[in-house]
């Protein structure tokens, strides 16, 4: 999870509070966890510590949710890297799905009610995500698709599958 | 209890080589929208035109909208069929020769109304369908997307009990496949009309109420989605 | 691809593929027959002097090499014939062909295939070209001896057979080569269908025109004057008719008749070009029919014993018929041309119940409501032309004339609409393989 950078990246507009932060993440992310109160000032304060953040205004009261904090010239530079550079493909993250597919042909369970109940869960999630009617000047609908083509993919990796366990069973016997 | 849009009992139909249905049941209530999925080849196809009677099942029953298709002179199945469901293909049924308009008023003619009226209907669709601007051109003026806009009117211009779709999306890019995706939906809604999509894409399977998964020739399941 | 390879590929392989094979087939040897016919005139060389009985369109040199003249007319209508039999298309053939391209055919590899297949045709129609002249001979050798048009057959016939026949297989093979079917799989689009109703328009009117002032002055130069008007007439004014056909049945709320109109519309200038022909060959008939009641009238019925006429009437109206003939299966082509070519449209209107009776009705209809037209109009417009000629040289016979041109224009129609609903059933093959729900399936 890249929630330092994130956080640089919501900074780069202009200076703001804590509370903007979170309030910015969550507007784009609409469907996934929001960030925590918590997690957005130890993340601001590590990024003060490294010089990537500055304070610009500790308000009158002086307590954290007053505090407003700007990029320094080294956070702009370090956000501007981290856009720059492709992630690794995730190579070796194995799926829970793919743990129970081998467990549930290795312990010799019914492989294709397995298929059945999990298109069924997958299928529903996808519908709801095309259901949501996204307001034009979002980039919501950027995560959903993103969400939904990734299911469609774990359903195509299931029916490739047990399609091939289907056929070696029938060639075996 | 209301009749049920389409039964099939234990249909089978085999071409000359090819088993393709080896008994396959199914029941779709009115307004339903069921997606028949499989990989390519299991025979999704063939249900269809089974179902909508362009191929006559060589064992076992069709029932559409309660009638038994086998039981039927061959005039009354046509106007049911006409009357009654629907059909949207992949690509490429509509006439080349004859305006959107002309095309979309075709089963309204066949089935007897005047040419006026008739027109006025097919216009109404275009309209709702989104392509009332190029009701005078001929099909091939016009792009994928908006010739399978006007087979979705004309598959309802006659308010069907349902509508069959075969790949109706196949031919489109997503975003295209995703707007006449909507369109059918919203349409079927609009009449009533039951909705089965044969479709290997599970980003159109989702759109339905059930899915209907064949494999060989056979249901391999059978789940709800709603 | 080796030659075992290429006829295994060329073979004919449904029902329709091998009616279109023995039309091919038949044609040739038609065409063969003529040619060889032809060259047995040519080669012949008796006069009056030989003192035996013989016809004397062969006796006189000039007729004679209007005899030859003829013969190759027939042979080249026999070959357009033949030509039209190979651009028939059928959809199994058009499948074979379009999978051979997928296959990695080269374009080359299937203009071969298309030059095999018609070679083949071209070889067995030449083969049965020699036994069809052979019977045709002695069949004119057993008319009265005006009519015998055809001197007996020699053996040089023998030797020229063979020639005919390497000649039709190489031309055959040359023509098959040409086609573009197979190479390019999309159904032609016409091109902009406006500009050319203008063009048409002009050509028609100037043959009208022409027509008219020819009418005016009353010479040698008149009859010919008139010919000319009425092939540009009829050129011009027959797509521009096919146009308002089809788009009045357009407009009709007959669904069956919406599609043949759309059709025709789209199709107008090929469809006209050939009732064109039709027409033409009608107006050579309507003359024939006219000068045949002008000289029974005059001659005071002498012209039914005179077989020098009656022979020459014969083969005016026989050519006339024989290239009406291609005309019509030049059309009966275009049609199964489109059946193919929509065969995904139309099986997907058979849920709305247009099925293979309602859709053979259709282009039934297409057919007749336009040959039968074509014909009457002809007929009308060469026996009127030819009596009013008959009228201003104030000849008594130009009233009967005009009536028998009327009932003749009327019974010809009549046949012609016969013949076209006919030769529509030659198409149920085309027809039942367009509705087949296979077509329905994605590629
Ligand atoms: N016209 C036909 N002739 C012969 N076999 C066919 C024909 N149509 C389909 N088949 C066979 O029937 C089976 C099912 O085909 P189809 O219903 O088109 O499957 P799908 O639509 O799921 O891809 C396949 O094995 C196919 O090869
Ligand atoms: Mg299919």
């Amino acid at each position: 999870m890249a929630t330092a950078e994130l956080v640089l990246g919501l900074l780069h507009n202009g200076p703001a509070h804590g509370y903007d932060v979170k309030r910015g993440h969550d507007a784009w992310f609409p469907d996934s966890r929001p960030l925590a109160f918590g997690q957005v000032y130890t993340t601001l304060s590590r990024l003060e510590r490294d010089g990537l953040v500055e304070v610009v205004d500790r308000g009158s009261e002086g307590g954290p949710e007053r505090t407003v904090y700007a990029l320094t010239p080294q956070g702009r530079e370090h956000l501007a890297h981290w856009l720059a550079e492709p992630i690794q493909p995730a190579l070796g993250a194995v799926d829970e799905m793919v743990r129970k597919v081998v467990a549930t042909i290795r312990t010799g369970e019914d492989a294709s009610a397995f298929l059945a109940r999990q298109r069924s869960s997958h299928l529903r999630r996808i519908r709801e995500l095309k259901a949501v009617e996204s307001d034009s000047d979002s980039s919501s609908w950027l995560v959903r698709d993103y969400m939904a083509l990734h299911l469609d993919a774990d359903l195509r990796w299931l029916d490739n599958a047990l399609d091939r366990i289907t056929e070696q069973k029938e060639t075996s016997r | 209890m209301t009749e049920l849009a389409l039964e099939l009992i234990r249909v089978e139909y085999a071409y000359r080589r090819d088993v393709a249905l080896r008994g396959v049941s199914l029941q779709v209530r009115p307004g339903e929208v069921v997606a028949v999925t499989g990989p390519s080849g299991c025979g999704k196809s063939t249900l269809l035109h089974c179902a909508a009677g362009i191929l006559r099942a060589q064992a076992g029953t069709v029932h559409l909208v309660g009638q038994n298709l086998a039981e039927l002179p061959e005039a009354d199945r046509t106007r049911l069929r006409r009357t009654q469901a629907g059909v949207v293909l992949q690509f490429g049924q509509l006439v080349p020769d004859l305006s959107l308009t002309d095309n979309v008023a075709l089963p309204l003619l066949l089935e007897g109304h005047e040419r006026e009226a008739a027109r006025r209907a097919a216009l109404g669709w275009l309209e709702r369908v989104g392509v009332a601007d190029d009701a005078a051109a001929t099909p091939s003026e016009l792009s994928g997307g908006q010739n399978q806009r006007a087979a979705v009117a004309r598959a309802l211009v006659t308010g069907p009990a349902i509508v069959f779709a075969d790949e109706p999306t196949g031919s489109l890019d997503t975003h295209a496949g995703e707007q006449i995706m909507e369109l059918l939906l919203s349409s079927a809604r609009v009449g009533g009309s039951a909705l089965v999509i044969v479709t290997h894409d599970n980003l159109v399977a989702a759109y339905a109420d059930r899915e209907v998964r064949l494999r060989d020739g056979v249901i391999q399941h059978e789940v709800s989605l709603s | 691809m080796n030659l075992r390879t290429l006829i295994e590929l060329a073979r004919p392989r449904s029902s329709t593929d091998r009616r279109r094979m023995a039309l091919l087939v038949s044609a040739v040897a038609l065409a063969g027959a003529f040619l060889l016919a032809g060259q047995r005139v040519a080669r012949h060389s008796a006069t009056y002097l030989d003192g035996w009985e013989q016809s004397s369109y062969l006796a006189e040199p000039g007729l004679r090499q209007g005899v030859v003249v003829a013969a190759v007319l027939m042979a080249g209508t026999a070959c357009a014939l033949a030509f039209q039999a190979l651009r028939l298309g059928t959809a199994a053939r058009d499948r074979r062909l379009t999978t051979l391209r997928l296959a990695g055919a080269t374009p080359n590899q299937v203009r071969l295939v298309g030059a095999v297949d018609a070679g083949l045709g071209g070889l067995a129609g030449g083969i049965l070209a020699g036994p069809l002249y052979f019977v045709l001979a002695a069949a004119v050798q057993a008319l009265p001896g005006e009519a015998r048009v055809l001197p007996a057959p020699n053996y040089l016939d023998l030797l020229a057979w063979p020639v005919a026949i390497v000649l039709l297989t190489v031309l055959a093979a040359i023509a098959g080569r040409s086609l573009r079917r197979g190479l390019v799989t999309e159904p032609t689009v016409d091109p902009a269908a406006t500009g050319w109703r203008t063009k048409y328009l002009v050509i028609g009117l100037v043959g009208l025109a022409l027509i008219v002032l020819s009418s005016m002055v009353f010479n040698l130069v008149t009859i010919f004057a008139q010919t000319a008007g009425v092939v540009l007439a009829a050129s011009g004014f027959a797509p521009l008719a096919v146009a308002r056909h089809g788009r009045r049945l357009g407009r009709s709320g007959d669904p069956l008749k919406m599609l043949a109109g759309a059709r025709l519309l789209h199709t107008a200038r090929p469809v006209g070009r050939m009732l064109a022909l039709l027409v033409f060959c009608g107006g050579v008939a309507g003359v024939v029919m006219a000068m045949a009641v002008d000289l029974q009238a005059t001659s005071g019925g002498v012209i039914q014993d005179d077989p020098f006429y009656l022979t020459g009437f014969a083969f005016v109206g026989l050519l006339a018929l024989f290239a009406a003939l291609a005309a019509g299966v030049a059309l009966l082509a275009g049609t199964a041309d489109d059946l193919l070519d929509q065969r995904r449209q139309l099986a997907a209107l058979s849920v709305f119940g247009v099925g293979e009776s309602q859709l053979l009705r259709s282009v039934r209809r297409r057919l007749t409501s336009t040959v039968a037209p074509a014909i009457t109009i002809g007929l009308l417009i060469g026996g009127g032309l030819y009596s009013s000629i008959l009228l201003r040289a104030e000849y008594s016979s130009s009233g009967r004339a005009f009536v028998v041109v009327l009932v003749g224009a009327v019974t010809g129609g009549l046949v012609a609409w016969l013949v076209a609903a006919a030769a529509a059933f030659l198409l149920r093959g085309q027809v039942r393989e367009a509705v087949d729900p296979q077509n329905l399936r994605s590629a």
